[in-house]
């Protein structure tokens, strides 16, 4: 997939934050959260600015897009 | 296991579906034409066709409203990942149902068109035929639908 993320790095970093919580936060699932962090599931933008937002990072620090050739 | 609430309505639906219309489709394709007038099939056909709407009408209520109960909006509602995989799923079922109605169109003009009276109908000789052909194709739509609704979440899930 061309977009990673590090989500499950930015709870870490955020005194260990839950799935659960996040999921709240933004206004998701948990198992959606799953999805993301597996990068199975692309969220639309406006969750990907939410989850950035909440962890005060910029969206391209949280989401990176790999361009392949 | 890890499952969101429309997971374990979508399975719900899958469940209902398969056993009430598959035990209506076992009964319709058991009733033997030959030894009853078209009229008593008809009315035997519609008969298990009532029964069966009513049955997956209280289930669906029922136990959908059981789920609901003990889950919280966001998961009631659903997110964008369970509208993006319902929207997926939603098109496989979709093209199952178009098979179904082409079939059906080809039944009704085949013989009007080019004369061709050896249609399906004297293959499988059922009453009110056109309709369960129709009958059919939707509800086997409505299992490719759920079915791919749960491949998707299953290969998101853990």
């Amino acid at each position: 997939m061309a977009i990673t993320n590090r989500v499950r790095e930015c709870r870490f970093f955020a005194d260990e934050m839950t799935q659960q919580a996040l999921a709240e936060a933004v206004g998701v699932t948990r198992q959606t959260i799953m999805a993301i962090e597996k990068n199975k599931y692309n969220p639309s933008l406006e969750v990907a600015f939410k989850i950035a937002h909440l962890f005060n990072k910029p969206l391209e620090e949280v989401f990176i897009f790999e361009a392949s050739e | 296991m890890n499952m969101t609430l429309k997971e374990k309505s979508t399975w719900l639906s899958l469940m209902a579906t398969l056993f009430v219309f598959g035990s209506y489709t076992i009964k319709v394709c058991s009733i033997n034409m030959q030894s009853m007038s078209e009229e008593e099939a008809i009315n035997l056909a519609m008969s298990n066709l009532s029964s069966a709407i009513l049955y997956i009408i209280i289930i669906e209520i029922i136990f959908q409203s059981l789920i609901a109960a003990a889950g919280k909006k966001i998961e009631i509602e659903g997110d964008e990942r369970d509208r993006l995989i319902t929207y997926k799923a939603n098109n496989s079922g979709y093209w199952v149902l178009s098979v179904g109605v082409i079939i059906t169109i080809g039944q009704l003009l085949l013989p009007h068109v080019i004369g061709m009276e050896a249609t399906i109908k004297s293959y499988f000789p059922l009453p009110l035929f056109e309709m369960h052909v129709l009958l059919f194709a939707f509800i086997l739509s409505e299992i490719v639908r759920f079915g791919h609704q749960i491949v998707l979440y299953r290969k998101d899930a853990v």
